[in-house]
């Protein structure tokens, strides 16, 4: 079987190359808020909650909903995300797989959140010692059953690849407009989706279909993070290429796993390793057919993976991308 | 009659311990499937059975001029091949709107369309038109199992049945999965995992493709029949090709010998996650999605594992290799003198690897009693498959009218989705995603 000088050799493809280290981050502020998002077949939006980069005040009235800002920090360095709460209740922050300090909130017997909230109008700071580098999901640690289907998550994503020219973030999630319309009676005992999203977007029959990571390139080697803030488990397939999955919820594997189909559970990360072959867009799409958009079919978790000609000009970090 | 003289010459050869012939794998024991390079299918209409007594509506890839397949016919290619599938188009549907167009898609494999028939662009794959058709080329450059299936609106297609399997086989030979000797394997199953739920086959029969839309029955997905290689069980276990089910052509039964290989060839083809669960052993799994786990290529699979429960994701694939031979049962199988006389057996193991060199007897348990005082059939109620004898090989006096199913006297293991309620047909039990495993004796004939 396996000897340990072999396990600790991870068989991807090495790029030698070009990788800098991101400045580190200390700070970063957020705010919880109201937000609406618009489906693609209604022109009538949706309630959502969300996380956005802090205004220094409470907007006015709801944002845009989009699925937070992307964090990106240095690994060993410490973190601390201040949270501003423009909601009518209680908010928090956690970071599965960052270690914290927390202090749960108890109401009598009951445990309503997993770490101190920012009371309703007030603000919370949460800090992070030493953080690892890896993709995670961060969301609201507070009555999560509700508020992270309200659409409290996003994605923090902390160090680059060595591996890696360039990266791609794929967040997953659903949403139940069922639950949405009066967020203080819903009970997600009934969560039904009926959208089915990637990084905030939901693809519906006769639209474009959504194209991300304009920068991969031929014979380099794409990063793809894979996050699930959904409560549904996902299965991303690359239809024709392999992936190599170099590590699950921050920790990477001994060997890289080659396969076209990636298990992405609820609040799992993955990060997979993808070097393009050929140009052109190359199809990523739910094969558990979250490929619906409100019941019609044709839509639902499906983007294009923009892959650029081979450059010819190489040496020139500011064209291939290095870097990131 | 046949099955008695086979029987009579299995008694002697294992009780007496007389040198036995070892017999080839035949073909029965491969997966059934179309073979060649250059395949046509059609997509077209038909209807699947379910024990239940239920008759549903099915899209269904047919090889050339057949009927719908559910799943469509297994493509067996061979490592290196230059594969050309031709697609058509016969779908017909009810209601106002036109019939939809459909393609295939082959995950892992890099996929062009012929210059010549290129059919018309789609999101996922080219596709046929109705009453038109596409062709799809590619090499089947790596060995292994793999799935193909609907690109075109593959939440409805998929669940309609335009699903189907496809194997690789590697230079090595047929009797290895992937170009290492640890592949190489006896026998082989397919088990494609699949669900449904009726009332989208309901919908679509009676008011066509575009009514589905209105039902949100794809975001409201509920399925009641639960399927292994298109059939749920009992039907599982009916041969290949059955009358009775014209568009349901392939059976799911594992047989083997004690000491086989069996390679389980795992397909996710529907759109839920299934636990495939198998009863007397647990199973090595050696690749996934066409790629065996190994630390570097041409290593093996070094990084394999045992599982007794596969996780199936739905288009993913998994091989695993099952064995048997009684060890760790704690008794001889083949009965000892406590017995009675007529048990007395030798166990030879001349190669020292702890088994008979020919019946794979688990020698360390050689002789040891079965440690259970049966009670007089007076007392006892019987399945189909109990044989009167708990001894491999054996069958014994039973009652008039019982047992029947297992006239060679193997033991039989149910293999089954551990979602428990996966094992019913429409909420009636036991069907759905269940077959059994055969253990028969050495020398018994398997096809």
């Amino acid at each position: 079987m396996t000897n340990i000088s072999k396990s600790l050799r991870v068989p991807v493809i090495l790029l030698a190359a070009f990788f800098s280290v991101a400045s580190p981050v200390s700070a970063i502020d957020l705010a919880a808020v109201e937000a609406e998002w618009t489906p693609p077949d209604s022109a009538t939006p949706i309630p959502m909650w969300g996380f956005i980069a802090d205004p220094g005040s409470c907007p006015a009235g709801p944002v845009a909903w989009d699925v937070g800002p992307l964090q990106v920090g240095s690994p060993g360095a410490t973190l601390t995300i201040n949270l501003r709460n423009c909601l009518s209740e209680p908010v928090s922050l956690v970071i599965p797989g960052q270690n914290a300090t927390l202090t749960p909130v108890v109401q009598g017997n009951r445990v309503t959140a997993f770490t101190h909230e920012a009371p309703a109008g007030g603000t919370a700071s949460y800090t992070w010692n030493n953080i690892k580098a890896g993709t995670f999901l961060y969301q609201s640690g507070s009555n999560p059953a509700k508020q992270v289907h309200m659409g409290l998550y996003g994605a923090l994503t902390v160090g680059t690849y060595y591996q890696a020219t360039d990266e791609a973030l794929l967040l997953y999630s659903e949403i139940d407009p069922a639950l949405h319309a009066t967020a203080a009676a819903a009970t997600p005992l009934t969560y039904k989706p009926k959208y089915f999203l990637i990084n905030g977007d939901a693809f519906a029959a006769g639209q474009a279909v959504p194209v991300v990571s304009a920068n991969a390139q031929v014979n380099k080697n794409l990063l793809l993070r894979f996050v699930n803030a959904g409560l549904m488990a996902h299965v991303p397939v690359m239809q024709g290429p392999y992936m190599k999955i170099i590590a699950e919820d921050g920790n990477p594997y001994p060997y890289a796993r080659e396969q076209y189909s990636v298990l992405l559970a609820a609040g799992k990360t993955l990060d997979a390793i993808w070097r393009p072959e050929q140009s052109g867009t190359h199809a990523l799409y739910d094969r558990s057919l979250s490929l619906s958009s409100n019941g019609a079919p044709g839509g639902g978790m499906l983007v294009y993976l923009n892959v650029q000609p081979f450059p010819w000009i190489l040496f020139m970090p500011a064209i291939t991308g290095a870097g990131r | 009659m046949q099955t008695r003289v086979i029987r009579r010459a299995l008694q002697v050869t294992v009780l007496g311990g007389v040198f036995m012939v070892l017999l080839a794998v035949n073909a029965g024991a491969m997966i059934q499937g179309i073979t060649g390079t250059s395949f046509n299918l059609t997509a077209t209409t038909g209807h699947i059975s379910t024990p239940d007594s239920g008759s549903y509506l099915i899209w269904g890839y047919a090889n050339g001029a057949g009927l719908a397949q559910y799943p469509g016919p297994t493509i067996i290619v061979n490592e290196g091949d230059q594969v050309q599938v031709k697609l058509t188009n016969s779908l017909t549907v009810a209601g106002a709107g036109p019939a939809p167009n459909v393609s295939i898609v082959f995950p892992g494999q890099h996929v062009v369309v012929s210059p010549t028939d290129p059919g018309i662009p789609g999101i996922l794959a080219n596709e046929a038109a109705p009453g038109g058709t596409v062709t799809y080329q590619f090499t089947a450059a790596k060995p292994g199992t793999y799935t193909y299936y609907s690109g075109t609106d593959s939440a409805l297609q998929v669940e309609m049945g335009l699903i189907g399997a496809m194997i690789v086989r590697p230079a090595s030979g047929a009797n290895y999965a992937y170009n290492h000797p640890d592949t190489q394997f006896d026998r082989e199953t397919l088990f494609l995992l699949s669900e449904m739920d009726p009332r989208i086959h309901q919908v679509v029969e009676t008011f066509g493709p575009d009514a589905v839309a209105a039902t949100g029955y794809l975001a409201n997905y509920f399925p009641v029949l639960w399927f292994i290689n298109g059939r749920a069980a009992p039907d599982t276990m009916a041969d290949n090709g059955v009358p009775w089910l014209p568009n349901q052509p392939y059976n799911c039964m594992p047989m083997m010998n004690p000491g086989d290989r069996l390679l389980m060839r795992v397909i996710g083809g529907g759109r839920d996650m299934h636990p495939f669960h198998f009863h007397g052993n647990h199973a090595r799994v050696i690749a996934r999605d066409g790629r065996l786990l190994e630390s570097t290529p041409g290593a093996g699979p070094d990084l394999s594992h045992e599982l007794f429960t596969i996780q199936s994701q739905p288009g993913s694939t998994v091989d695993a290799i099952f064995g048997w031979t009684g060890q760790g049962l704690g008794w001889d199988i083949y009965g000892s003198p406590a017995e009675g006389p007529e048990y007395v057996h030798e166990c030879m193991d001349m190669d020292n690897d702890d088994f008979d060199d020919m019946t794979h007897e688990y020698c360390p348990d050689h002789y040891k009693p079965f440690p259970v005082t049966l009670p007089g059939s007076l007392e006892l109620t019987f399945g189909g498959f109990y044989s009167g004898s708990p001894f491999l090989g054996l069958v014994q006096s039973l009652p008039p009218g019982e047992g029947g199913m297992n006239p060679n006297g193997g033991y039989t293991y149910m293999w089954h989705s551990h979602t428990e309620k996966e094992m019913v047909n429409y909420d009636i039990f036991p069907g759905g995603m269940m077959t059994m495993l055969i253990i028969e004796a050495p020398g018994v004939m398997i096809h």
